[in-house]
């Protein structure tokens, strides 16, 4: 069954007077990196916070792995917990903790393993997010912004999780690392077998690594569909977004590679 | 979906049909970490094959207890079977797995000693000229601006006085209420034995002129002011918005530093006189309820045997308190990185260093003083 590893239905968010979503629905399937995108403050950080439960919607149903999201069962919570992985949009390392340190948090907390194995599992987990093996004894302080997030992909990647969940990992990078980054998430992907949940401003991202694109625009997910197939929509938004200049030099990029 | 919640538990067997071959199945995930090592450390015989083919579910942990087993074996990568959609996890695991390990940090305990020892001398040094360097920038920068209007910062000030002065009167005041009571009452006890109850007037009256109302208010703002500044400009610093302070043009000093200073200049010696004045109330409550001295007799009595100088004495101090308190707590917050723990702790560091030096150039004031007969 491919349908629904995030299964979100009538999804009601609410602060004070203003809308942010009016009856959102949105599926994932399992093994696919979704590209999430909208405009600024159009919600897609708090459809990710939704879904990971730090904001409780005022209406709707969200089902993450088979499992209810919203529940306060703690069996079913800490499945979820150890099931996903995310990095938020600065990182969010514990700051007075070294990379290292950082990701043995989750592996401490969860797994009840010797010290040398954590460590090494954690160490891993730091190459396979393209650091070197040196970088795991730097305070954050001490990475530049690209490193951060892939020490923070290293720390979401602890528990190997079946689901990670990306909010702009991309901004901030030069294009270079950015594009470095994009692949970084696609082989892991394809090496790991994860599914992506993917917010991003970054047309390269969705038109590179995106299996499919989700549009959040006028409180709802307007399409949810491979990104030709966005892209041919007749919303404005969605005009403006894939047919201004930066949608057409990205298109045009992936078309030349 | 309900298969990908199952959990298969990893098995680890000799096949029986093929000699030499050693059969891994079940679920090779973080989730049985714990089963996988147990069943590695048992694992026993020397076979030239792991056949890994009925591995249902692999992820990067199983994978590394995977490639451990094999090169515990002595085998090489190409005698580890496993499905082919598993095959390029494994190989990406076997890739990030390379022998550089994380390099380790020791040292023999008594040499770390003498390294912690001669760093807190060091510190201490350092801390010491530090803090003279930005007494005198500060001295520097006040002198300034008192002579060019435009750098007042007046609106500034007055939301510091605000929160430093007008929202500490209730509990200043409360504090030395009640400490003028205890006074009070303890100098009824003893003075009773002489037949000198009319003493605790004066007592109550010099101790509060000189000494309590702005050693009690001093302490308060160090706990409730120092830490303030201190965790303000520390959180400023790793926001990285000293370094766009400094990139307009401005001084973080003039913008930040003298307007907190000044605010305390201005409304500890204020919040003294409410202090004294809460105490001197708190002593003639007791006073009044206790032993029979009359309010009236209080107030008759303090001015008759109290020269004014025990309160412009207690009074001088107020500014110099205000500095110290002021200037600690923003230099601690300049020194602060930009981490949570090192804001945590610098705030710890400015309190402490606050209430020590009140108390101690309170305790040197007061020698001073008597040397003088004042």
């Amino acid at each position: 069954m491919s349908a629904g590893i995030i299964e979100v239905r009538g999804l009601c968010n609410r602060f004070g007077d203003t809308i942010v979503h009016d009856h959102l629905d949105l599926d994932v399937r399992a093994g696919e990196i979704i590209g999430v995108v909208g405009g600024s403050g159009s919600g897609k950080s708090v459809l990710m916070r939704s879904i990971l439960a730090l904001n409780r919607p005022q209406a709707g149903r969200i089902r993450l792995l088979g499992k209810d999201a919203l529940s306060h069962d703690p069996a079913s919570r800490a499945f979820i917990e150890r099931n996903t992985g995310v990095l938020f949009q600065n990182a969010a390392l514990f700051s007075s903790l070294t990379v290292l340190e950082n990701v043995l948090v989750p592996l401490k907390e969860h797994g009840a393993l010797p010290e040398d194995v954590m460590t090494e599992l954690a160490m891993i987990k730091i190459r396979l997010a393209g650091l070197e093996p040196e970088a795991a004894h730097k305070l954050p302080a001490a990475l530049s912004g690209g490193m951060r997030k892939r020490a923070g992909i290293a720390r979401a990647l602890a528990l190997d999780p079946e689901l990670l969940f990306l909010d702009e990992p991309t901004a901030g990078l030069d294009p270079i690392s950015a594009a470095g980054f994009d692949r970084l998430i696609l082989s892991i992907q394809k090496a790991l077998g994860l599914t992506v949940f993917l917010i991003t401003h970054d047309l390269d991202t969705l038109y590179t690594i995106c299996d499919r694109v989700a549009v959040i625009a006028d409180r709802k997910v307007l399409v949810n569909a491979a990104i030709d197939e966005v892209a041919a929509c007749e919303h404005p938004w969605i005009r403006e977004y894939f047919h201004g200049p930066r949608g057409r030099a990205a298109k045009s990029a992936t078309e030349l590679s | 979906m309900t298969a990908r919640l199952d959990n298969h538990r990893p098995e680890l067997i000799d096949d029986p049909t093929r000699p030499g071959v050693l059969l891994a199945s079940g679920d090779w995930t973080f989730q049985n970490a714990g089963v996988l090592l147990a069943l590695l450390a048992a694992a026993a015989s020397r076979p030239d094959r792991i056949d890994a083919l009925a591995v249902k579910k692999l992820d990067a942990t199983g994978s590394r207890m995977l490639i451990t087993l094999q090169r515990n074996l002595g085998l090489d990568d190409a005698a580890v079977l496993v499905a082919p959609e598993l095959g390029t996890l494994l190989q990406a695991v076997r890739a990030a797995s390379g022998s550089g390990q994380a390099p380790a940090v020791s040292a023999h305990p008594v040499l770390r000693f003498l390294a912690a020892v001669g760093a807190w001398v060091d510190n201490a040094r350092h801390n010491t000229l530090v803090f003279l360097a930005f007494l005198g920038q500060t001295l520097v920068s006040l002198g300034e601006s008192l002579f060019n209007p435009r750098h007042w910062r007046v609106t500034s000030v007055i939301h510091h006085m605000q929160a430093v002065g007008m929202n500490a009167v209730p509990l200043s005041m409360l504090l030395n209420f009640m400490v003028g009571a205890v006074v009070a009452f303890l100098g009824a006890t003893v003075l009773k034995e002489f037949g000198a109850e009319l003493w605790v007037v004066e007592l109550v009256g010099v101790a509060f002129f000189r000494e309590f109302g702005v050693l009690l208010t001093a302490i308060l703002l160090a706990g409730r002011t120092a830490s303030a500044f201190t965790a303000q400009i520390g959180s400023m610093k790793s926001g990285e918005e000293l370094d766009a302070i400094r990139t307009m043009g401005l001084d973080p000093i003039e913008v930040l530093v003298l307007p907190r200073i000044k605010a305390l200049l201005l409304t500890l010696p204020l919040l003294t006189f409410l202090s004294t004045m809460a105490g001197l109330l708190g002593g003639m409550a007791v006073c009044n309820w206790s032993l029979g001295i009359s309010p009236e007799m209080f107030i008759n009595r303090l001015n008759d045997e109290l020269s004014p100088r025990h309160f412009w004495l207690g009074m001088s101090k107020a500014p110099v308190f205000a500095m110290v308190i002021g200037l600690i707590g923003c230099l601690e917050g300049f020194k602060a990185e930009s981490n949570a723990q090192s804001v945590g702790e610098h705030t710890t560091s400015s309190v402490v260093q606050c209430i020590t030096l009140v108390i101690l150039l309170d305790a040197l004031a007061a020698m001073f003083f008597m040397e003088l007969d004042l």
